[in-house]
């Protein structure tokens, strides 16, 4: 039986365009691979010290998926201290993710700290 | 979460609704009022009513696969007729030879069997199926040996519907005095049966496969010239010995009921099936990037494995919660292992992990086919713009 928290943030993802190499304040970072089906690729547009529209790409499980879009919906619009403290646990806490499940909500944590590490 | 009575049922090879008919002649048997009688009880009306039932379910289901009423083994299911024909046989006849065949993509229950009877001893050879899902006659002759005394091949495949050469399969165990076991329980309206000419000695049945009760099976064990087993089970003179334990009564008149219906309505059925079949394949073919498992020659159209190319599987069945089907096969659903199946028939683990399996049957509509056309294409393109794969 799926959860229903994940299945609502699964069915919300809609696919954006990326943003160009060089598009100004914005910042990515990306994991994974295509060929072994388990990608995604991160993309933060910052503003005046808050996040002010995330972009993702991804390849993966609908866990996976949904995950990102918590992520994505949860960090936009929020100041980059907020952001410092976003953390594996929130997502997994908020999706209710089972232990086998839980290295989406790892993934997507280590792709926001990597992008918030290179903004320092 | 949407009320499961509009998710559209597109998993006939996980097992089947009962169909109506089935439990009309089902019910007497369950009435408290009615025929509820031990079949083995033979000093009173309630079990002489109770076993003409049986005896007649026997008679019924024999005659719909051209078999002979005594050559019929009541079980619980395909897995216990498999566990019956394959052990039993293999004891039985032990002190012959003790090497087995059968296939490397047949279901668990024939798998997890040999692999019991490689702890006792026995030798196993478990053939490759091509890349097309098929099992040559030339691996099969290569395999056997003087030692040889079973073969088991499934005759039509759970996860991609492929269709094995049992005839010729049959009939050159039997030019080496091996005996032939074939799992039909996909097989049941699917393909056409008749055992007065196939050359197999032992061939197990689901009912649930075939719009009967669940829980409930057969085993076809020839007598003329007569395959003999050795029980798995010790408890009572039911089932020739062979099966022991109460009959149950209302399961084996549904099943037989079932198994009748299914052979009337064969032509009306097949051809329903295969409509909408090709139209499903049609409409989605066209989405491109989508390809077909197994081979599209030898294959039932009641089943569809489809590879979409690139894309996880286990994304786009959990979106499309209107549609019921299987990633892999139904019975592997709770590990989280990609199907043995598809990476026997070469389908590397990502590949695997990108493939669906749809079936249809009896119940399905073609507006159910042209929804789910719709449903899918929606959540193909919109996986694959998430992926960038566009
Ligand atoms: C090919 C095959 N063999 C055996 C079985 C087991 O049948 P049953 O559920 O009647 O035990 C199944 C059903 O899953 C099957 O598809």
């Amino acid at each position: 039986m799926y959860n229903a928290i994940v299945l609502q943030f699964l069915k919300r993802a809609q696919a954006k365009t990326p943003w160009q190499n060089g598009e100004p304040c914005v910042y990515r970072a990306e994991l994974g691979a295509k060929a072994q089906g388990s990608w995604l690729k991160l993309f933060l547009k910052i503003n005046q010290g808050s996040i002010e529209e995330i972009r993702y790409q991804v390849l993966g499980s609908g866990y996976l998926i949904a995950t990102l879009e918590w992520a994505k919906e949860y960090l936009e619009h929020q100041s980059l201290e907020t952001a410092q403290a976003f953390n594996a646990k929130l997502m997994i806490d908020a999706l209710d993710l089972p232990a086998h499940r839980v290295h989406c909500a790892l993934m997507v944590a280590e792709l926001v700290q990597d992008i918030l590490r290179e903004l320092k | 979460m949407s009320d499961f009575l509009d998710t559209i049922y597109l998993d006939y090879m996980a097992t089947t609704p009962l169909d109506p008919k089935v439990l009309e002649q089902m019910l007497p048997y369950l009435d408290a009022k009615s025929h509820f009688g031990n079949a083995g009880s033979a000093t009173h009306i309630y079990g002489w009513r109770a076993k003409k039932a049986v005896d007649d379910a026997r008679l019924i289901l024999a005659e719909s696969i051209g078999a002979e009423a005594q050559e019929i083994i009541f079980t619980s299911g395909a897995t216990e007729a498999n566990n019956l024909a394959i052990q039993g046989a293999a004891h039985f006849y032990a002190h012959k030879g003790k090497h087995l065949i059968t296939s490397s993509f047949e279901h668990k229950a024939v798998l997890d069997v040999y692999a019991i009877l490689e702890k006792q001893g026995f030798n196993t050879t478990y053939l490759k199926p091509n890349s097309e899902g098929l099992i040559s006659l030339d691996s099969v002759a290569k395999a056997i040996t003087k030692e040889t005394r079973l073969i088991s091949l499934m005759w039509v495949n759970n996860e991609i519907g492929t269709i094995q050469a049992i005839h010729e399969i049959g009939q050159l165990a039997h030019e080496h005095g091996i005996l032939m076991h074939v799992d039909a329980a996909q097989a049941m309206g699917k393909v056409e049966i008749d055992l007065q000419t196939l050359p197999v000695d032992l061939m197990s049945f689901s009912a649930h496969k075939a719009y009967g009760p669940k829980g409930s099976g057969a085993l076809f064990v020839r007598r003329k010239p007569r395959a003999r087993l050795t029980p798995l089970l010790g408890g009572g003179q039911q089932e020739q010995g062979l099966r022991p334990g109460t009959l149950a009564t209302h399961q084996i008149v549904g099943m037989a009921y079932a198994f009748n219906l299914t052979k009337k309505n064969y032509s009306h059925d097949f051809k329903h099936i295969q409509t909408l079949s090709e139209q499903f394949w049609q409409g989605l073919k066209s989405l491109g990037q989508i390809r077909l498992n197994g081979s599209n020659q030898f294959r039932v159209p009641h089943n569809l494995n489809l590879c979409f190319e690139g894309l996880n599987a286990e994304a786009l069945s959990m979106s499309l919660s209107e549609l019921a089907m299987s990633p892999g096969s139904a019975c592997n659903s709770a590990t989280e292992e990609s199907s043995h199946v598809l990476r026997a028939i070469g389908l590397s683990d990502q590949e695997a992990r990108s493939s669906l399996r749809f079936s249809l049957g009896r119940y399905t509509t073609e507006p159910e086919i042209t929804r789910a056309i719709h449903l899918i294409s929606r959540e193909v393109k919109r996986e694959r713009a998430l992926a960038g794969l566009d």
